[in-house]
């Protein structure tokens, strides 16, 4: 549109000036005020097609501005992941796997209501595609300081599991010891919970506090506790937890959580079924400071004895009370603190040791492990990471396992 | 008073009008208030990169913000009044 009015003007300007310089010596009156008409139509004509052009950007101007005050508003982020693993132990082949895309639905009504879900949906060894609902839950802010939430809800106790476990965050391509299924960490819950945060002084502080239908004694003992949420109860006791954090400088976090619930013994092939109190204490703390992140932190959770069946297949048995205890440390540094190269400011050497240790039943051994890992990061942007690590995993029930690893994940 | 100087008065009475009512238009456009993204960039800067690494202000629009941040209110979790100024702060910044 610019470009014809320039081409316009132009046109007339050389005109006038031709008009101007011979002067009907080679054009006759009539012929030059018979083109000036036409130049004044074709300017007519231009000034209309601009109008109309001001209407439609006036018009998609409004339609923005009301976009943006609408009450209702949503984002689809979450984050893929590709994999690729190698082992030492036998039986069992090197392979790419985890293919996974995650993907984050956010809608908020004003500041007041929110939704969050998450879609885990992963590429299945069998060939099919399997669909999880990692968390869908409501969220009313009642007050700056308390958010109730309502629904599936990642478990508030400790750090890893609720902060750190997405691919494009977690620093290696794995979780550490005893933090996954099987393990001793808390993953989800299904519930109602109660969480905000504070400040105190210069301080922040931030609590959570949930009650749920609680975790379950695993079908199978050798899998212990399953940590994670289901839709539904198998006894009147329901699970109570929270966490209370402390920052007390921007780059320091520290939390302690807790645990109490009472898991019902399995039925099994027949047999008189009793119940145990189950409670778990976890501590976790982080220093966060420029391009240095460590962090840590310490589960232990207990189960008094009580009357199952170690499997479906088996009648029941008195399970002596049980202890389970992970914990890792880990420490990350971005080499930006020490270089500009545009290449090496984008690495980040990651070291982790983690361990799984487990006392009573000896079903519930079957996974105890010591495990080191050391791993190398690329940042191909701030969320956007290639990642290969080195794992040497120390099982007390069985053989050793060397892994490498290589990763690929973005959150979006 | 000499004429000049009449003049230069009435001109700065004028300048100094403008300039106000320019300011009151800003915040009624509902512009935000400078203090208020000093205070987001702060926050921003001592929280976001606890977990993970700080995402530029430019990745997302003023809408999207609007949710994601309200979104990490909740699970950081954040206190009201710091969620609303940071996310002053990335939606000035975008």
């Amino acid at each position: 549109m610019k470009r014809n009015s320039i081409a316009v003007l132009a046109a007339i300007a050389a005109v006038t000036g031709a008009m101007a310089a011979a002067p009907a010596r080679a054009q006759s009156d009539g012929t030059l005020q018979e083109r000036v008409r036409a130049m004044e139509q074709q300017l007519q004509e231009l000034k209309k097609r601009l109008e109309t052009t001001q209407r439609v950007a006036e018009r998609a101007r409004t339609e923005a501005g009301s976009e943006a005050r609408r009450n209702i508003k949503w984002h689809l982020g979450g984050f893929a992941v590709a994999d690729y693993r190698a082992t030492d132990k036998e039986g069992d082949s090197d392979q790419f796997g985890a293919a996974k895309f995650n993907p984050i639905f956010l809608i908020g009504y004003k500041d007041l209501v929110f939704f969050e879900g998450e879609l885990e949906i992963e590429a299945g060894s069998d060939g099919g595609t399997e669909t999880v609902l990692e968390f869908g839950n409501l969220n009313v802010n009642a007050t700056d300081w308390l958010t109730v939430t309502a629904g599936k809800f990642l478990s508030p106790l400790g750090d890893f599991q609720q902060h750190l476990h997405p691919a494009w965050i977690n620093k290696l391509p794995d979780r550490p010891a005893g933090f996954a299924g099987g393990g001793a960490e808390h993953l989800s819950e299904i519930g109602v919970m109660v969480r905000g945060a504070f400040p105190v002084g210069s301080m922040t502080m931030d609590y959570a506090a949930f009650v749920g239908n609680g975790p379950r004694l695993a079908s199978d003992a050798n899998d212990g506790v399953t940590l994670k949420a289901f839709g539904g109860d198998l006894n009147e006791d329901k699970a109570y937890g929270g966490r209370v954090g402390l920052r007390p400088l921007p780059y320091l976090n520290v939390g302690l959580s807790g645990m109490l619930a009472t898991l019902k013994g399995n039925q099994g092939a027949g047999g008189l079924v009793t119940s145990g109190d189950y409670d778990m204490v976890v501590g976790d703390a982080a220093f966060t400071r420029g391009n240095w992140n460590i962090r840590g932190e310490y589960i232990r959770a207990h189960l008094d004895s009580l009357n199952s069946a170690v499997d479906s297949d088996s009648t029941t048995t008195l399970i002596p009370s049980s202890t389970w205890r992970a914990w890792y440390l880990q420490a990350a540094y971005r080499l930006a603190g020490i270089s500009s190269n545009p290449i090496l400011k984008n690495v980040e050497p990651v070291i982790r040791y983690s361990q799984f240790h487990v006392t009573g039943l000896s079903n519930f051994k079957t996974n105890e492990e010591d495990r080191w890992a050391f791993g190398l990061n690329y940042w191909i942007a701030p969320s956007a990471v290639a990642k290969v690590a080195y794992e040497s995993k120390d099982f007390h029930n069985k053989s050793d396992e060397d892994v490498f690893r290589a990763q690929i994940a973005f959150g979006f | 008073m000499t004429g000049k100087r009449q003049l230069s008065i009435v001109v700065a009475a004028i300048a100094a009008m403008v300039a106000g009512a320019a300011v009151a238009a800003a915040a009624e456009n509902g512009k935000p208030d400078p203090m208020q993204i000093a205070r987001g960039a702060k926050a921003w800067s001592d929280n976001c990169g606890r977990c993970h690494n700080f995402r530029d202000p430019k990745e997302f629009s003023d809408k999207n913000w609007d949710v994601i941040v309200n979104h990490m209110r909740v699970i950081a979790p954040l206190p009201g009044a710091t969620a609303r100024d940071i996310k002053v702060f990335l939606q000035s910044s975008n």
